[in-house]
């Protein structure tokens, strides 16, 4: 920095950026491998861990932004503060092109990264394939031609799962095999809703009249929960179950005693839709 | 209705030019609301949700072409007018705002003779309601417009009839009109035409 | 107006009438009755009316006449009549130094402003309140203190309250009263619409507050379509009152350009105009483009509710997308709207408490209308799990994340301005400061909900709540609060006390932060919005964040406090430029005389001069060579 009158003025710029150096060489690998393995959703399929890491990076790159900004902050209110009680006059600074243009390109650059590295996984990678992409979807993991489709239905205030490849049994409970991708048709029969199944890093507004699918491809059994994530009403809140990934065969087998259940009711559902309509309204005159 | 018995509260020529610049706002914030009723049209009729956009099969709505075009040329020609007489003859101002005037409130008449024997109702699916609702609230500000036309020919301005306030006036109400007979030609083009 | 000797005045009941709110009140409530049954004629024997399961046509109706009588009891219609018939009516509305003009139509910016900073301030508090019975329910994690009814209309209250009264919070008190100060005028250049768009406030808070008559409001302040054509009557008076709103807001805007347009006194350029109308500006901008909107997509609900059109019913052709997309093309404009604001006041405050120029105000000024024009190609950002078309996400998600650079420039903004400043910690410059703590907070999370793959898990959950709750409160209400404490020594002309006012910051900065920033758990953790159950876990941090918001609330209360000791106790005058700043609306008198300006002054330089050797003084206020009744 230039000295005035003689007075040596502080490295400020420097001192500040050692200290955010040293700050921020300590939180990201805190955040990379302590904090990042417990970063939502939680690692049950393929598209929750493409999820958890696309967390990881952003923490990992945001945090030492944010970092920046409070040390500057907080350096300044130590630093430049006015220690007299009168009203003294800073110096008349009003701009400088060199640090604005750096600005520019630093923030430029990174917002940039971020959407192309943005895209690029969402598509290419498919890593938004949990989330809900309506009937003709961008971002398809591969093998999903061969996809096993479970159609979800949202009701004020119940979900119901379909699985047409089984002849078409309904149930009210959702389990799906392991190692499999499934490809979730998401509908609605009243109002929006919105199917969040949060450890498997899917979540799809369910909308009438419209066939909004969702991939997930199963790592690991367990227990997945399910939420309601659209305002639908009174119970809202309590549109909440939990569903299961069962190994295959512990899947078969509930699928045959589901079936063998539901063969009664099954013959008089409607056929197998992909969407679902409430009553048209009546027609006036 | 001499300036002096009424409040010289802004001096005229800014008067005149917060005239002006509202104006263009005004008809911008105008073309933004019909903006939403034009993508309304279009969205609803590339979803065609189950098919439903133009109604029941075998019972597709269809405004009568006749009424519409008397609206859009009472319109166009309200416009035209109002907008004309500020390019080619200021001085004709009060003939030419009673036609605009006139024409307008022919195209109101119209619309509302028009609603009076649609032969269909908001209730026909949704291009009837686009029908409705756009036409309808076009109506709206027409109506409004005419307002601003009468007071524009009462000639009561604030700072009485000082005439650059008054062809202020004048050219705000033309240039609205102008917005306005634009959006009536897109919904024309849409409404009557492409269905 | 000189003041009448009290003998030759009349009695206080002849007083009340006239055109004023009581009036107004009075002529509303019959026109609510004329209209409900002018509507039940109406809908009788109409087919397209009939088959809903209540009268919505009558409901509207009587809102609508009911609107129409407060404002002709308030005088509004004398002028629109006194043209139609050919006589010129005043222009000046009651600009008197009597107290009674507050509660009437006045002409006067300056009374406008402080009729909004109450009327506002009103619904905010209503707002709060709302929160804190929101946050009463949430300490358990089953349905306890409210049926979920009423928890659901006071979580759309609260949500909907917030928006329409905050989308005013500082261009109605501030923009108004000081814009034309600040930019060297006597007046708006529509003075009766300024004073329209304060009266349209009352009447659509009350309206709002009306919907817990009529079975209350079940969809949040977001409206979202096929659950609100189903709604009980209560939806009409949401419906209703965001229609004022947004008309008011169109007006504000309409209003605050062409002021600023055309009514800047001879000296003030582009580059001397104070950043906070700048920011005025931009806000103006975005009101007058974006809210005729949203007019269009609540009457489209109207229409749906009353007429059985079918603009968001999936089963007869229509789309709930349609709204979401309407919606949200109004809804990312009106958080901008709030944001604008904000950048504003605090960049206007900093120079003022760093006694340092403003840094970089060109590039603040290209930060404003950045995001402007950005903010109108964002919207599916909100939509971007519901089904929309998934090739159009990454290029929402580019435009989302490229509307964070111009906002980073007031960043590099405050940065500069902070660089070697002699920074003076007074109750306002620790809000401005608050504000950029809590901003980047919240625009920070922003970046995670604008990455598709993550919103996966955030959207519709606690962490969209955190995220926009540090922007809105922890950016726009702590500029609000800022605004207060630096401006009303010169609105109202008393002091504030500043232990009170440091105490209500502390706390308030303190325990909003306790409060939001465990939402971003609630979020990762699997915890929607809008929920009065939720997983047993999460109690813990639940209870935790009511009780932090307890505290905000007590805040709010010590804020009171200190109004109505300072303003009503204490009365300490305040100094005519208490923080030595160089803005032109420091260099008038307080109280600010009627006309503002004796004459209107020449802007010799800009207000940011600090520290500049020699620097002119920021306006000449006896202009020699301008004639004495001149402009």
């Amino acid at each position: 920095m230039t000295t005035i009158a003689g007075e040596r003025i502080p490295r400020h710029g420097i001192r500040i950026l050692a200290i955010w150096l040293v700050l921020t060489a300590i939180s990201v690998p805190l955040i990379v491998w302590v904090l990042g393995p417990h970063l939502p959703p939680p690692h049950m399929t393929v598209e929750s861990g493409d999820q958890r890491n696309a967390n990881i990076v952003m923490t990992a790159l945001l945090f030492p932004i944010a970092l920046l900004v409070l040390t500057y902050f907080i350096y300044s209110f130590v630093f430049f503060r006015e220690t007299s009680d009168g009203i003294v006059d800073g110096p008349p600074i009003k701009g400088h092109a060199g640090a604005q243009l750096l600005w520019i390109v630093l923030t430029s650059t990174i917002v940039l990264a971020l959407a192309v590295w943005g895209s690029y996984t969402l598509l290419a990678g498919a890593h938004g394939a949990g989330g809900g992409q309506g009937p003709d979807p961008a971002a398809k993991p591969p093998g999903w031609q061969n996809a096993l489709p479970v159609q979800v239905i949202g009701q004020q205030w119940e979900w119901t799962f379909r699985y047409p490849t089984y002849g078409g049994i309904e149930t009210r409970d959702l389990a799906i095999p392991d190692n499999t991708l499934v490809a979730f048709h998401v509908t609605s029969i009243d109002v929006t809703h919105s199917f969040w199944a949060y450890q498997l890093g899917v979540k799809a507004d369910a909308v009438a009249g419209v066939d909004n699918i969702a991939y997930v491809h199963t790592r690991h059994t367990g227990f997945f929960q399910i939420r309601c994530a659209e305002l639908c009403g009174l119970w809202h809140g309590h549109m909440s179950k939990k569903g299961r990934v069962l190994a295959s065969s512990a899947f078969q087998s509930w699928i045959a005693a589901a079936q063998k259940k539901n063969a009664s009711i099954v013959k008089y559902l409607p056929k197998y839709s992909r969407v679902y309509y409430p009553a048209p309204l009546r027609r006036a005159g | 209705m001499s300036a002096s018995t009424v409040d010289a509260v802004e001096q005229p020529d800014v008067l005149a030019r917060n005239i002006r610049v509202g104006s263009r706002i005004w008809a911008a914030s105008q073309s933004f609301f019909f903006l939403a009723f034009f993508f309304a049209f279009l969205y609803l009729r590339a979803l065609n949700t189950n098919g439903l956009w133009r109604g029941w099969p075998h019972h597709h709505p269809s405004p009568s072409m006749a009424f519409g075009v008397a609206i859009l040329i009472c319109v166009l020609g309200s416009a035209a007018i109002a907008r004309g007489a500020v390019l080619v003859a200021p001085e004709m101002w009060r003939v030419t705002t009673w036609a605009a005037l006139f024409l307008a409130l022919a195209a109101i008449g119209l619309q509302c003779a028009q609603f009076s024997s649609l032969g269909f109702g908001p209730t026909d699916a949704a291009y009837a309601s686009v029908f409705v609702g756009w036409s309808g609230l076009f109506t709206v500000f027409l109506l409004g417009t005419c307002y601003w036309l009468v007071t524009v020919i009462g000639d009561v301005t604030r700072t009485g009839s000082l005439p650059v306030v008054r062809a202020a006036a004048v050219d705000g109400v033309g240039f609205v009109l102008l917005v306005l007979a634009g959006i009536e030609i897109a919904a024309f083009i849409l409404l009557y035409i492409v269905k | 107006m000189s003041a009448t000797p009290i003998a030759a005045q009349p009695p206080v009941w002849r007083r009340l009438i006239g055109f004023n709110m009581l009036t107004g009140l009075v002529l509303g409530i019959g026109g609510w009755f004329l209209g409900a049954w002018i509507g039940g004629q109406v809908a009788v024997g109409h087919p397209y009316l009939q088959g809903t399961d209540q009268n919505d046509v009558g409901i509207y109706m009587g809102y609508l006449f009911g609107v129409i009588g407060w404002l002709v009891g308030l005088g509004f219609a004398n002028y629109p009549i006194g043209r139609l018939l050919g006589r010129p009516p005043t222009l000046r509305h009651h600009e008197t130094g009597s107290w009674t003009r507050y509660f009437r139509l006045c002409t006067d910016h300056k009374v406008v402003g402080i009729q909004y900073l109450f009327g506002v301030g009103i619904f905010f508090f209503i707002g709060g309140l709302n929160a804190m019975l929101m946050r009463t329910e949430l300490l358990r994690p089953v349905e306890q203190a409210w049926p979920a009814s009423q928890y659901l209309t006071l979580v759309s209250l609260h949500g909907t309250m917030m928006i329409m009264m905050t989308s005013a919070f500082i261009l109605g008190p501030f923009g108004n009263y000081f814009v034309p100060i600040m930019i060297g005028a006597r007046r708006m250049a529509f003075p009766r619409i300024e004073a329209l768009t304060f009266w349209l406030v009352p009447a659509a808070g009350l309206i709002l507050l009306s919907a817990i008559a009529f079975g209350g409001i079940a969809t949040g302040w977001t409206g979202y379509a096929p659950l609100a054509d189903e709604g009980r009557a209560g939806m009409d008076a949401y419906v209703m009152s965001f229609i004022l709103i947004a008309i008011s807001l169109t007006l504000v805007g309409i209003n605050l350009m062409a002021t600023i347009l055309t009514m800047r006194a001879p000296g003030m350029s582009w580059t001397r105009l104070p950043i906070f109308v700048w920011s005025v500006l931009a806000t103006s901008i975005l009101q007058a483009l974006a809210a005729p909107v949203l007019v269009a997509a609540m009457l489209m609900v109207l229409m749906d509710r009353a007429a059985n059109t079918s603009f968001f019913v999936a089963s007869v052709g229509g789309s709930q997308y349609l709204y979401e997309n309407l919606f949200w093309f109004f809804g990312h404009p009106e958080v901008y709207i709030l944001a604008l604001p904000g950048f504003g006041i605090v960049l206007e405050m900093l120079p003022v408490f760093a006694r340092k120029p403003l840094w970089g105000y060109r590039l603040a000024v290209a930060g404003m209308l950045g995001v402007t024009l950005l903010s109108f190609m964002v919207w599916q950002h909100h939509l971007f799990v519901s089904g929309m078309n998934a090739g159009l996400r990454p290029f929402y998600m580019l435009t989302t994340e490229l509307i964070s650079i111009p906002t980073g420039f007031i960043f590099l903004n405050a940065i500069g301005t902070l660089w070697r400043a002699r920074i003076r910690f007074t109750v306002p410059m620790l809000f401005a400061l608050a504000f950029f703590f809590n901003f980047l907070i919240g625009g920070l999370s922003g970046v995670f909900l604008s990455d598709v793959p993550s919103d996966v898990t955030t959207h519709g959950s606690y962490f969209v709540m955190a995220h926009f709750h540090y922007t809105i409160v922890g950016g726009l209400v702590f500029a609000f609060f800022g605004a207060v404490y630096y401006w009303l020594p010169k609105m109202l002309g008393f002091e504030l006390n500043e232990t009170l006012g440091k105490i209500h910051f502390w706390l308030f900065f303190v325990f909003f932060n306790l409060t939001f920033f465990p939402l971003f758990a609630a979020g990762f953790l699997d915890m929607p919005r809008r929920v009065s159950t939720y997983a047993p876990s999460l109690q813990t941090l639940n209870i935790f964040v009511s009780a932090s918001a307890y505290v905000i609330g007590l805040s709010m209360l010590i804020f009171i406090a200190n109004l109505i000791w300072s303003l009503v106790f204490v009365r300490q005058p305040a100094a005519e430029n208490p923080w030595a700043s160089r803005g032109l609306e420091w260099q008038v008198p307080t109280p600010v005389p009627i006309e503002n300006f004796d004459r209107i002054p020449v802007i010799t330089s800009g207000p940011y001069e600090y520290g500049v050797p020699n620097a002119p003084p920021v306006a000449d206020f006896a202009p020699g060579a301008l004639p004495a009744a001149g402009r």
